[in-house]
């Protein structure tokens, strides 16, 4: 799975690294012993989902990347944390320092977007966002992927799932439950738009 | 032939004339023949070749030429204009001198001993007269010279005052056609002949413009290798445009064989390690030296060792900011390019902004994805209790094929969660024992990128190297392949 492009290296480890990093996650969560309160649900997404960020970020190239240790790293300010990062925030703050004078600024509203969507995206200039948005969005779609699907499977203690991709033609998708709706749901992510993500658990 | 039929024609003529008539009419140096060329033919070289050249310095009188090009006689005679600048001749002298130089071993319309016998001759007959103007005299000379091979010159010294560049051709009608307002074609007359000697090098150098054409573009050329240069600062003092194109011209002579390699030289030299591309002809083409908004941006954003050398467009700025704008957006596109392959249904869409938009909706999508997930499964998570160890323990089993040795293990996330306890570890491996056949191998190592950090960690990898070690068949991801290749068109496994 993992692409290479000759001047942009945005190599993305397999999708088993993924999803084993997320299990992984996903089991240390569940070792914690204040996490399976049922009212705490809000509580538990939000782990889940740093869980699973932080696994990604770990999976796809630990503090290789910019956005993956911005993600470690306020991660690790959360728990309380050390992290320890390489010396390079200091040129990363001087670029920005630099950046800031020669922004285009037809394209800089959208820039500014995308930095606040990728992690670690503030201090980077907007050559560099754009290689390190590719890289998130090929990881962040092979989490989705494979480590979600597979932490689905586990977790819905079934034996076979089917993943499927919405392409452009179907734009929206009905979950139709089935008699045994724990044995058979259907999830749909879709964002109304051309990509979705539908996982049929069979 | 025809140009050196004309050639010698003007040659015997001048002669005749001047024999004749030097010095009632030394303004009418033009040719009175007229004539058909064939006639005086002959006649002419035998009165070119026997003529000496004292003998035809003589009958001028002061400053009048023996010349068979009627340049020279124009140029003594007249003297030169006002505006001719020491500099301007000499530079100019300079030119004719390469042109003529050049001409010696083009094939030469007159027989080479009677040039030799001219141009010492010349050198000879300047000092006396011509004392202000001894460079001017022997360039005269010598640009009469050149003009009298190329042929072409006597109509473009006739014509410079009436019309820009006369076609060459047509050197009868003005030989008989001129007024014999010499004065006022000396001092452009050396002028043009350096131009003609530029669009003779031009033509002769197997440029296929026309000789107008080809004399600006030689002229372009050269003004582009001189402000290649940094710009002719003899030029500037020019009034005419003639001169300063006289003066840049024997930059241009230089090589006239080849000017383009004349130009890179110049190139080579003023430009020092700047980049060489295509673009240099059309650099050079449209450079002017006066006007700075079109000049060819010749430098480099300060070449620094080490860096890429830039060089910028035909029409572009030259500021090295924007030249590293420039580099900056190409690089921003570049990678617009690649994102384009990454986010799916982008291809139609063109432009940066609708592009930007297409991202950031993409990276969104995705993120909402995650949540929604990790969202599903923390509600199912309390099924997770007693599912999760052997889950993992079978995915890791599954995991086998997709995972080479090759791929980093990835450790545990031993910052920020705590450290799946032993415990855990060997219970996996206590389920796993039965299915172990080989004992269990050393862990993978290959290409891990992250640092270990806890013990158990090698616990992991021999699970993983177990799963390694049973199975042939990797179920996960042979599912997904099949559902890959399933016949329904509108799904595909996440890739």
């Amino acid at each position: 799975m993992a692409s290479a492009d000759k001047p942009l290296n945005t190599d993305v480890p397999e999708k088993d690294v993924f999803a084993l990093h997320f299990l992984q996650s996903l089991s240390n969560l569940r070792r914690q012993h204040t996490f399976n309160s049922p009212d705490k649900t809000n509580h538990r997404v939000n782990k889940i989902k740093k869980a699973a960020y932080v696994s990604m970020a770990r999976a796809a190239g630990g503090t290789n990347r910019l956005w993956s240790r911005a993600l470690l790293r306020r991660a690790a300010k959360e728990n309380n944390r050390v992290v320890g990062l390489s010396r390079r925030n200091k040129r990363v703050t001087w670029l920005r320092r630099r950046s800031n004078n020669r922004r285009d600024p037809l394209e800089e509203k959208d820039a500014e977007r995308l930095r606040n969507l990728v992690p670690g995206g503030g201090a980077m200039e907007t050559s560099k966002l754009m290689e390190e948005t590719a890289h998130y969005i090929k990881c962040l779609s092979m989490q989705l992927g494979k480590a979600v699907f597979e932490s689905l499977k586990c977790v819905l203690g079934v034996r076979s799932c089917r993943l499927f991709t919405l392409s452009n033609k179907l734009k929206k998708f009905t979950i139709s439950p089935t008699a045994n709706p724990s044995r058979n749901s259907c999830l749909v992510l879709s964002n109304g738009m051309k990509w979705g993500l539908c996982v049929a658990v069979l | 032939m025809d140009v050196s039929e004309k050639d010698e024609l003007r040659n015997g003529d001048t002669t005749v004339n001047y024999d004749d008539s030097a010095n009632n009419q030394p303004a009418d140096w033009r040719v009175s023949g007229s004539n058909p060329v064939s006639d005086s033919y002959p006649t002419e070289n035998n009165l070119i070749s026997s003529c000496s050249p004292s003998q035809m310095m003589d009958s001028f009188g002061q400053t009048l030429w023996y010349d068979p090009t009627n340049v020279q006689a124009v140029g003594g005679y007249g003297g030169f204009n006002g505006g001719n600048n020491a500099s301007s001749s000499s530079s100019s002298f300079r030119g004719i001198d390469r042109s003529v130089e050049m001409s010696w071993n083009l094939p030469n319309l007159l027989p080479p001993k009677g040039n030799g016998m001219f141009l010492p001759n010349a050198g000879s007959f300047l000092p006396p007269s011509m004392a202000q103007f001894p460079a001017d005299s022997g360039f005269i000379e010598r640009a009469a010279r050149f003009s009298l091979f190329s042929g072409g010159s006597f109509s473009e010294m006739m014509n410079q005052q009436q019309q820009p560049l006369g076609n060459p051709e047509s050197i009868g009608l003005f030989l008989q056609g001129q007024c014999p307002s010499n004065e006022v074609n000396v001092g452009v007359a050396h002028n043009d002949a350096m131009k003609e000697t530029n669009v003779r090098a031009s033509e002769q150098g197997n440029k296929q413009n026309v000789p107008g054409s080809g004399n600006v573009s030689e002229d372009t050329q050269s003004s582009g290798g001189n402000g290649q240069k940094g710009g002719e600062t003899s030029s500037k003092g020019f009034d005419s445009k003639k001169r300063k194109r006289n003066s840049q011209n024997p930059e241009a002579d230089q090589s006239h064989k080849s000017q383009q390699s004349e130009e890179e030289a110049d190139n080579n030299g003023g430009g020092g390690d700047k980049k060489r591309n295509d673009e240099q002809s059309p650099n050079s083409q449209g450079n002017k030296t006066n006007s700075g908004k079109q000049q060819q941006g010749k430098q480099a954003s300060d070449p620094k060792d080490g860096y890429i050398h830039v060089r910028a467009r035909r029409g572009q700025a030259t500021n090295s900011h924007s030249l590293a704008e420039r580099v900056r957006r190409e690089k921003i596109s570049e990678r617009m390019k690649f994102l384009q392959d990454l986010v799916p249904g982008c291809n139609k869409v063109t432009g940066k902004a609708v592009m930007l938009d297409e991202i950031i909706n993409y990276v969104q999508s995705l993120q909402r994805q995650v949540e929604f997930l990790s969202m599903k499964l923390a509600t199912v998570n309390p099924q997770m209790d007693f599912n999760l160890e052997g889950l993992l323990a079978k995915d890791a089993l599954q995991l086998r094929a997709g995972t080479s040795s090759a791929t980093p293990f990835p450790p545990s996330m031993p910052m920020v969660y705590p450290p799946l306890p032993h415990g855990f570890m060997q219970q996996t491996l206590s389920s796993m024992g039965r299915n172990i056949s080989s004992p269990l191998s050393p862990p993978i190592n290959g290409g891990y990128k992250r640092q270990e950090t806890n013990g158990w960690e090698g616990d992991l990898q021999n699970v993983i190297q177990i799963n390694y070690g049973a199975g042939d068949v990797p179920p996960d991801s042979q599912a997904a392949a099949t559902e890959a290749s399933h016949p329904s068109s509108n799904m595909k496994v996440e890739p």
